[in-house]
């Protein structure tokens, strides 16, 4: 079981990721020539029909797992850098420091993460992939800040944590022999887990226009578009949606099997 | 010169005081132990010594470890006196060693910080052989085999003997052993203690042994303080204390473990 999880993760998120690095090197159309009929209905030649531009639409879905990817991994090595970082210092922090950053970490994911990319973007010269990457990795840090810190206190108090220091450790050593490898399988698992959201996340900031323009599009931005279309061309909607599924179904199912996998009380006896 | 003198140490917790003002010294290759029920501050005396209190805790008075005074230090200041002086043993073998960690790579820790610091160079072989060597010193039967193991593969008492290793390896002048073997069934205890007493010995350490456990004191201690609600109540030479207690607590605990071992008597 544990392991039929980890391989249906792999196989979907790999397929995304083979088709996200395709479509760096190759395209079945230009997605920006129009390549047959207006609306035209999946065919072999246009695995996905066409939008109403004539426009093939499978070479748009696979651009957009590109995107998807592109930002989710953006937010996540963000969020998972700067959630690290906050999340050790505060467990290391005098009681003022910590208390002042637990509170904001608790606004912060109280914060909608849309409203946050409104402000991203208002802050910066409009929307782009790096407007979403920063909105949703915020976001995601404040998550595994806040897990962070927990987990460092928990390692902070083991025994061997002091009688390391007694013997002559310092805390940067001790951060990075003890705490890193120890909260790293928990953190990875959250991580793993966030991504997931953060495809989400990203496909709803497009679908709302806060996301990457065009002619890049991400699937919220084709889900937007072929909605008006959606009684006579539902494959407009259909394609990017199950891609989507797809994918976010996929992260989860791997996050699922890596946490068995990397079970972090392996050394717990 | 003691090795560790401490005067008048309070240490204060977020709400009260909790140890009120007491003073001791330990001599190099001196042995004393701190008894006293639970909650006595024992721990805290011991780890306010080395400037290791948990957060939120802060110790006032004098603390001079090997001549340095340690109270008010920061942390940065007290890490290169730490080191060569003093190492500590705790009670719990479960959270005594790293859970991610393989044996053999925790103990090389602080077999390479104590030839760093002493400027030597360690070869690879030079490395195994120290760590075969402090493994044999606790004990370990099988030691090859224990080098690669991890943690929870090795039993309570045999993880006690590795702390009790990586502690001395780093070359201390003082050990802090807090309930050491209270974890441990009696037989186990008995070998460790024999061990600690042994090391302790060879090394010419001096102990700051910590147990609520009289005849465990009694055994490997020269001299003892009693312990209650944060005093010192009694302090003098172990079987001085043990045999004519002065103090009432002290005549308290000391019958406890009489009754305790006439009872056991009294069953064979
Ligand atoms: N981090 C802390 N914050 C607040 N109070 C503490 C803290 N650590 C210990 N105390 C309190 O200080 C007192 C003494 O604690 P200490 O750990 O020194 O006792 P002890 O004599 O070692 O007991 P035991 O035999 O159970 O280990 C106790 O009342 C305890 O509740
Ligand atoms: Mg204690």
């Amino acid at each position: 079981m544990k392991k039929t999880s980890l391989w249906i993760g792999a196989i979907l998120v790999g397929i995304n990721v083979v088709i996200a690095l395709l479509t760096l090197v190759w395209l079945p159309y230009d997605p920006t020539a129009m390549s047959g009929g207006r609306l035209a209905a999946p065919s072999w030649a246009h695995w996905a029909g066409t939008d109403r531009l004539g426009r093939d639409y499978f070479t748009q879905v696979m651009i957009g797992a590109r995107i998807a990817l592109t930002v989710a991994v953006g937010a996540a090595a963000l969020g998972g850098l700067i959630g690290t970082t906050l999340g050790v210092l505060a467990a290391f922090a005098q009681r003022g420091f910590d208390d002042a950053l637990a509170a904001t970490l608790d606004i912060l994911i109280a914060f909608p993460t849309l409203l946050l990319a409104m402000l991203v973007v208002a802050a910066s010269d409009g929307a782009s992939l790096g407007t979403a990457i920063l909105a949703i990795g915020i976001a995601m840090s404040a998550i595994i800040a806040r897990l962070v810190r927990i987990l460092t206190k928990r390692v902070l108090a083991q025994d061997y944590i002091t009688a390391a220091r007694c013997s002559g450790l310092g805390w940067g050593r001790i951060v990075l022999v003890h705490v890193l490898p120890n909260i790293a399988p928990t953190v990875l698992v959250a991580i793993a887990l966030q991504f997931g959201l953060a495809v989400i996340a990203e496909a709803s900031l497009s679908y709302l226009g806060l996301g990457a323009p065009p002619p890049n599009a991400s699937w919220g931005q084709l889900l937007q578009s072929a909605q008006s279309t959606v009684f006579n061309a539902p494959i407009g909607v259909i394609a990017p949606g199950l891609a989507l599924m797809a994918l976010v179904l996929g992260i989860n199912f791997l996050a699922d099997g890596l946490r068995d996998l990397l079970d972090p009380e392996r050394g717990a006896a | 010169m003691s090795l560790l003198e401490v005067k008048d140490l309070r240490v204060h917790g977020p709400a009260r005081e909790l140890v009120h003002g007491i003073s001791f010294s330990v001599e190099p290759g001196e042995r004393l132990g701190l008894v006293g029920e639970s909650g006595s501050g024992k721990s805290l005396t011991a780890m306010s010594t080395v400037g290791l209190l948990a957060h939120g805790l802060r110790a006032e008075g004098s603390v001079l470890l090997d001549g340095q005074q340690v109270i008010g230090k920061p942390d940065r200041a007290l890490v290169p006196l730490r080191g060569p002086v003093a190492a500590v043993v705790f009670q719990d073998p479960r959270s005594a060693l790293d859970p991610l960690m393989k044996l053999g790579e925790q103990l090389a820790h602080p077999i390479r910080r104590r030839a760093k610091r002493e400027g030597r160079s360690l070869s690879a072989t030079a490395l195994r052989a120290e760590q075969l060597r402090w493994l044999d010193r606790v004990s370990i039967a099988d030691p090859e085999r224990i080098l690669t193991s991890w943690p929870h593969e090795v039993s309570g008492g045999q993880r006690q003997r590795i702390a009790i290793a990586m502690a001395l390896a780093c070359g201390p002048r003082l050990l802090i052993a807090d309930e050491p073997t209270t974890a441990l069934d009696v037989t186990t205890q008995a070998e460790v203690l024999d061990l600690l007493d042994t090391l302790a010995r060879d090394e010419g350490l001096a102990l700051l042994f910590i147990s609520h456990d009289l005849p465990v004191v009694a055994r490997i201690t020269d001299r003892v303080i009693v312990m209650q609600q944060g005093r010192a109540v009694e302090e003098g030479p172990v079987h001085q204390v043990f045999t004519r207690p002065r103090d009432a607590y002290t005549q308290g605990l000391v019958a406890a473990a009489q009754q305790l071992e006439a009872a056991v008597r009294g069953m064979q």
